[in-house]
């Protein structure tokens, strides 16, 4: 039986909304510490994992592991259904075959209720280790857009070039070179403009950009998006879903660098 | 059966039965042996004879050297044989048998008998029938020649199952026998090899037969036509061998000690080039030293060499392998078909490369644009000008009656069949004669009428069937034929005709409209009528012709065509006239023409006259609604001609004929202008009337009447028409037609003829537009008349039938008939091609009265007298020259056409047609002229006749280029997995990996393949990354995919990796947005640089799509030389002046 309510419904429909694109269908694990998605896209060249934490919801109850198998693109249409400050809850039985959303208007009393068929999904789950970033940038997430979506108009690849100085994406593409540095700034009026670039040692890794533009669908989900980068381990992109709860829900994306001779 | 479990051994007669089951199958090892007997036996002739598809009986006669008497009771008998003695000798045999089983399994399972006969005993045969055991049953003397002639009926009798079987099957059978015996007929030189069928009732019918040629390739052209050849290549591989070093041998080949280790591979295969190949891989034969076998190994190597070339098709295969017999072993499966190669890998590993080798040789061919045959048509013209020429001069330069000069032409032909001669004036004044005497003779105006009323049909007809254009050609053909056949037959038919048109007549009485007539009369009425008697026959030609266009064409171009026609009719009624006396002669006509031919416009005037002929059959029934008044007219006409031409007898024909068409045309144009444009028309031409006039009169209403299809049709007959003269008459036409007029044409007679023609052009628009859709611009004419064709063919077929009728009540001068019919074809051909010809539309852009006036002028002043209307023959020529040459003396060698890479360098770019096309010269030896592309008429001929103009797809050759070039360098990208994917694969898939890790890697899949043995097979691959481009999105399918296809490809030698599907297209999406679009603009050094890349490409010809990227135009040679030839007969100009002063005030008339 698993019974979750969230403050605004705004947070699983931007959510959805970022990874509809990367994943068609996935599972939502849902054990007593929340709510957590795990899938990678159809050619296992990216990989979203989310966790909603217990304290990202106003009311969480899970008596046992619940795998949610649900199409996103139907999740979508679902979700297109609530306002942005819903009260959502999400019910499901144990061994459930439907998945119940309950949209609350904190306005009226407007009360909608839809049941999503779910499916049987055959996911592998990953492990995924806790690794040591060669580099970790924590910067905007809207400034972290801009550089993806300019440089996209240049290559279909860009370059993460992190070292003491700053961090330089850069892209050569067929009708030019461009380039974006980033130095580490701080903002005291506004933190969510800082720029902060921890390095352990200098990286550069290429990555599609495709896949990038991609992930910065959620950068609505927060201001401030962390990017870590290690050699031979794939570029990893944080968003922070838990506000200033102090709560540890997060939305990750994983990509793998690219290999081979650039163009 | 033994159910007590001993062991005993299976007495004989059910041993015998096993076995034969086991050797004849099914009616294809029955056709099998014994035709390998019958080859055994050393026959030259074979003939294999089936009844009933087999099921009755299959007997198989040869004349080989028969069976000698002492052999007779051993025939039949269990492994007997003559052609193996000991088991050794299996590696030396050369006979296609060895077992001894074959004939006592027939025995066993069918009833079999033979006839036989030794050279020695001549007409003394043998007939031997057996037992099932194979033991001689009785002989008996029959009759016979040398040879052995097998039977056998009733197969299978004695095993019901399988006999139920093969007559279920029987249709899949037949199938596969007549497979079997084409490969013996294919590979079997000087053998007469002859397969017949009869079925239980019904005739017997051959299959195919062979001739013992002496070689395959004619055996293949027998077995599967001269068209499958056409498409093969000759293909003969050395592969050398060295034998491995212990080949496990049975046989004591070995002995033999200096083993021969050249493998010689012979046959044809399918030209690597895209639509070469079949779409089946059914006709893939393969031989060993003549057997025929199946060698799975050797048919994918040649199908993934060929795919490599043209990866949509199947090559037809016709290999024979020879080799030392101790190299393989035949003793495999009963029916041999299965051969055991020795060292098999290492002979197709040599294959493959000989095979690419052999392949990268081939320089592609394209095949030789068609147009040619357009050509043709207008030199045939030619031959007929010629004839007509000289009574035509006048009408060169009146150039545009196309129509009439048909007509006229076949007028001439009539003439020319009499006099068999080229003086037109002697031609004419015969003509003249005849048609006086014809006029006296017919004293009665019914018989003039219907030849007149037979005229305007055939006018109509043509014009209708040049509306028409191709399509009705080929009825116009079939109609020109029947109505060459007819007209002589002419008079009875006449006064059928006659009493159909009045029929017609009345109709079309009734229906003409007044608006119509206006329009229409003024040309049609204004020939027929100014001659002389014809106010009531231009009444009736005026009311067919708004009757016509009312009802039938509805579209004024059908009614100047009808004016025309009638026109067309009073000289052909002249003609007819004359034809009906001289029609006989016009076979004769026919064989002057092929002379002119190779000019290219013989045949085309030739179909043209037949057409009208045709036409005017056709018309009949279109004559029932229009033809009425035509007749009275035509008959008006036809005196008139008949008048002129006996004026033009008694004087010189030339001169005469000149002065009258001059005159007649100002009095076309006066009447033109005048409410009766008809009237007008058809007195100036009935003034020609004059033979020679009266082909003038006719292309000048031609040419009034149909704007641009007419045209053409006019300077086609103009062509025939005036054979010298006439060719620079006919080049003026063509000029005007295509809007050339400026050009050298306008210098001369030409010249003036070409003025004229625009001017009638500008004028019949005015004409026109007040009856229907303004035909003034030649290119508008000429959709109309298409948009008309349908109805104009409906006609024609009525036209068809009434012609049969025709032609059976009549007969047909057969040599006539014949050739107009070739010609008509050609003509045929040759017309759809003109009308697709670009050449006809930039002509339509330009036409303009002033401008062309005005080039014409400044040409004439630039240009000596002579060449002007050389030149603007040229351009008839130019366009059907080369195909009218080609036709006539090297047509073989023009129609594929070798081009190599190479030639890409030394092409000389002439320049951008319509935005999307490069034109381009290769020049044989000799500079050629660089200005055929853009409709230039003056193209400086170069001596050498072998420069060749193609036609470049600027986007689809710079795709392939850029194709290439990213097939070549790009190494895909490859994008890391988050986490390496453990493939689940057999073992073998995973063999293949491992094998060809290096191919992946290149085609951007990285793959781990885990050799410790820890992970259980299936399991041991892990994909580290996938490929990775901008829109493209890989998986798992496409490393399948990919794994597939090097599985499919082992040879690692392959000279290029296989790409998935996807990653093709994907560059061939990537290489086609990268290129010059079609529509772009080009600079000079662009095009170069397009032409240039292609002699670098792999593969030039064909984009990755599949278009291909070039086709060839035409030949410059021919065309020059017309020009040439034109030129010399150009002198003739005058002419051809004289009748442009008329065109200009006619024109002015017009205006006026």
């Amino acid at each position: 039986m698993l019974q979750a309510e969230l403050e605004r419904a705004d947070l699983l429909k931007k959510v959805v909304d970022a990874i509809k694109d990367l994943v068609q269908d996935c599972n939502f694990d849902c054990n007593d510490s929340g709510l957590a998605l795990q899938a990678m896209d159809n050619s296992h060249v990216a990989l979203v994992s989310m966790l909603l934490q217990v304290e990202s919801f106003a009311t969480y109850r899970c008596d046992r592991n619940i795998a949610l198998g649900v199409n996103l693109t139907s999740l979508t249409k679902v979700l297109r259904a609530a306002q942005a400050d819903d009260r959502l809850t999400l019910k499901a039985e144990d061994a459930p075959d439907v998945l119940n959303l309950l949209f609350e208007s904190s306005e009226n009393d407007r009360i909608s209720e839809y049941d999503l068929k779910l499916m049987d999904i055959d996911q592998e789950h990953l492990g995924i280790p806790d690794t040591e970033y060669a580099a970790t940038i924590t910067m905007p997430s809207s400034e972290f857009k801009r550089i993806t979506t300019d440089l996209m108009a240049m290559s279909e690849s860009v370059t993460i070039e992190a070292s003491k100085d700053g961090v330089k994406f850069s892209a050569m593409g067929d009708i030019g070179n461009g380039s974006v540095s980033l130095r580490q700034h701080t903002n005291v009026e506004k933190e969510d403009e800082n720029v902060s670039i921890q390095l352990v040692e200098p990286v550069s890794l290429t990555f599609s950009l495709k896949y990038l533009v991609n992930f910065c669908k959620a950068a609505g989900l927060s201001s401030v998006v962390k990017v870590c980068l290690s050699n031979e381990v794939p570029l990893l992109v944080e968003y922070n879903l838990s506000g200033k709860k102090g709560a540890h829900s997060y939305l990750r994306f994983y990509l793998a660098p690219k290999i081979g001779d650039e163009e | 059966m033994a159910s007590d479990g001993t062991i005993k051994a299976i007495d004989r007669s059910t041993v015998h039965q096993i076995q034969s089951g086991q050797v004849i199958v099914d009616l294809c090892s029955v056709a099998k042996e014994l035709v390998e007997n019958a080859i055994d036996a050393g026959s030259t002739t074979i003939d294999v004879r089936f009844k009933n598809q087999g099921l009755d009986s299959i007997e198989v006669q040869d004349n080989g050297a028969g069976i000698s008497p002492a052999n007779y009771a051993a025939i039949g008998l269990k492994h007997y044989t003559s052609k193996l003695s000991t088991y050794d000798d299996l590696s030396r045999l050369q006979t296609f048998g060895f077992r001894g089983e074959a004939l006592s399994s027939l025995c066993a399972l069918s009833h079999f008998s033979i006839v036989t006969c030794t050279q020695q005993e001549a007409p003394r045969a043998t007939k031997l029938e057996f037992e099932t055991s194979g033991k001689l049953k009785s002989t008996a003397v029959v009759s016979g020649q040398k040879g052995t002639t097998v039977l056998v009926e009733d197969l299978f009798r004695n095993l019901p199952v399988r006999r139920r079987e093969l007559e279920r099957n029987i249709k899949r059978e037949w199938g596969k026998v007549i497979g079997l015996l084409n490969q013996y007929a294919c590979v079997q030189t000087g053998l007469k090899f002859t397969v017949s069928q009869q079925p239980t009732k019904g005739k017997r019918m051959v299959l195919f037969s062979t001739k013992g040629n002496a070689t395959t390739r004619d055996n293949i052209i027998n077995v599967f036509g001269v068209k499958t050849m056409s498409a093969l290549i000759t293909m003969d591989l050395k592969l050398d061998l060295t034998p491995t070093a212990g080949p496990v041998k049975k046989g004591t080949a070995r002995d033999e000690g200096g083993t021969t280790t050249e493998i010689r591979v012979r046959g044809h295969v399918s030209r690597p080039t895209h639509g070469e190949g079949r779409q089946t891989p059914d006709r893939q034969m393969f031989y060993v030293n003549g057997r025929p076998c199946g060698l799975p190994q050797f048919a994918k190597v040649f199908n993934e060499v060929y795919r490599s070339y043209n990866s949509s098709q199947s090559p037809f295969i016709f290999t024979d392998i020879q080799l030392d017999t101790h190299l393989y072993d035949v003793n495999v499966s009963p029916d041999k078909r299965s051969i055991l190669l020795h060292d098999q890998g290492q002979m197709l590993d040599n294959l493959r490369e000989s095979l690419i080798e052999l392949f990268e040789t081939q320089d592609v061919t394209i095949p030789v644009a068609q147009t040619p045959s357009q050509m043709h048509t207008p030199f045939k013209k030619p031959g007929n000008t010629q004839l007509d020429t000289a009574a035509s001069t006048t009408l060169g330069s009146i150039g545009g009656t196309n129509p009439r000069s048909q007509h006229t032409r076949a007028t001439t032909r009539s003439r020319r069949t009499d006099d068999d001669d080229d003086d037109v004036s002697h031609d004419l004044s015969q003509v003249a004669g005849e048609e006086e005497e014809e006029e006296e003779e017919e004293e009665e105006e019914e018989e003039e009428v219907q030849e007149q009323e037979r005229e305007r049909r055939e006018d109509e007809v043509e014009d209708e069937g040049e509306r028409r254009t191709q399509p009705r050609i080929s009825r116009q053909r079939s109609n020109l034929a029947s109505s060459a056949s007819a007209k002589p037959k002419g008079a009875a038919l006449l006064s059928d005709w006659l009493e159909r048109k009045s029929d017609l007549r009345k109709q079309s009485g009734a229906t003409t409209v007044v608006s119509h007539r206006g329009n229409q009369v003024p040309t049609s009425s204004g020939k027929p009528r100014l001659p002389d008697e014809d106010t009531e026959a231009q009444g009736m030609h005026e009311e067919e012709d708004s009757s016509r266009q009312d009802g039938r064409y509805g579209s004024t171009d059908r009614a100047t065509e009808n004016e025309n026609a009638s026109a067309i009719d009073d000289t052909l009624a002249q003609d007819v006239d004359d034809e009906m006396e001289m029609e006989v002669d016009e076979p004769p006509v026919s064989a002057i023409r092929p002379p002119t031919q190779p000019s290219g416009l013989g045949p085309r005037s030739l179909t043209r006259s037949l057409k009208r002929s045709t036409q005017e059959m056709a018309t009949i029934t279109i004559g029932d609604h229009c033809v009425t008044g035509a007749i009275g007219s035509s008959s008006k006409r036809p005196k008139v001609a008949a008048e002129s031409n006996m004026s033009n007898s008694t004087t010189l024909a030339m001169a005469g004929k000149r002065v009258v068409s001059l005159p007649s045309f100002g009095g076309r144009l006066s009447q033109m202008f005048s409410a009766s444009a008809r009237a007008g028309d058809g007195p100036v031409e009935g003034l020609d009337v004059t033979t020679k006039d009266v082909e003038v009169s006719f292309q000048e209403e031609e040419e009034e009447d149909d704007d641009g299809d007419e045209e053409e049709e006019e300077e086609e007959s103009l062509f025939v028409s005036q054979p010298e003269d006439g060719d620079d008459h006919v080049g003026d036409e063509v000029r005007e037609e295509d809007g050339h007029l400026p050009n050298p044409e306008s210098q001369d007679g030409a010249e003036s003829g070409s003025h004229p023609h625009g001017n009638h052009g500008d004028a019949r628009g005015p004409l026109e537009s007040c009856g229907h859709s303004p035909d003034g611009v030649p290119g508008d004419d000429d959709e109309d008349e298409y948009v008309d064709e349908d109805e104009d063919e409906k006609k024609a077929r009525e036209d068809k039938k009434v012609q049969e009728l025709i032609d059976t009540a009549e007969v047909k001068p057969s040599v006539s008939t014949e050739d107009s019919e070739k010609r008509s074809q050609m003509l045929l051909k040759g017309r759809i091609k003109r009308k697709d010809m670009t050449l006809g539309l930039v002509q339509r852009l330009k036409t303009h009265e002033g401008a062309i006036r005005g080039l014409t002028r400044t040409l004439a002043k630039h240009f000596p007298p002579p060449s002007p209307p050389s030149s603007s023959s040229t351009q008839r020529r130019g366009e059907g020259g080369p195909s009218g040459r080609l036709d006539a003396d090297d047509a073989e060698e023009k129609l594929a056409l070798k081009i190599s890479k190479s030639d890409f360098a030394k092409m000389k770019i002439i320049g951008q047609f319509n935005l999307g096309f490069v034109l381009a010269v290769r020049e044989a030896t000799a500079t050629a002229t660089s200005a055929q592309d853009d409709d230039n008429p003056f193209e400086t001929a170069s001596p050498n006749n072998d420069d060749e103009l193609f036609i470049i797809d600027q986007h689809a050759s710079d795709e392939k280029f850029n194709f290439e070039r990213l097939q070549s360098t790009t190494t895909v990208q490859s994008q890391r997995l988050v986490q390496p994917k453990t493939l689940e694969l057999t073992a073998v898939e995973e063999e293949i990996i491992i094998e060809h890790a290096a191919a992946l890697q290149k085609n951007g899949f990285d793959v781990a393949v885990d050799q410790t043995g820890d992970r259980p097979v299936g399991a041991r691959c892990q994909l580290l990354s996938l490929p990775l481009s901008r829109e493209t999105t890989f998986s798992l399918a496409d490393l399948e995919e990919l794994i597939f296809l090097l599985g499919d490809n082992p040879s690692s030698s392959a000279t290029t990796i296989p790409r998935p599907s996807k990653v093709r297209k994907m560059f061939a999406m990537r290489a086609c947005r990268s290129s010059v679009m079609i529509g772009k603009a080009l600079s000079g050094r662009q095009m170069e640089k397009i032409v240039r890349h292609m002699g670098e490409m792999e593969k030039p010809w064909n984009c990755p799509h599949g278009r291909p990227t070039m086709r060839h135009l035409c030949g410059l040679s021919a065309w020059e030389e017309r020009a040439w030839a034109e030129g010399d007969g150009a002198s003739a100009g005058g002419v051809g002046r004289g009748g442009k002063t008329d065109w200009a005030g006619w024109v002015k008339g017009k205006k006026g």
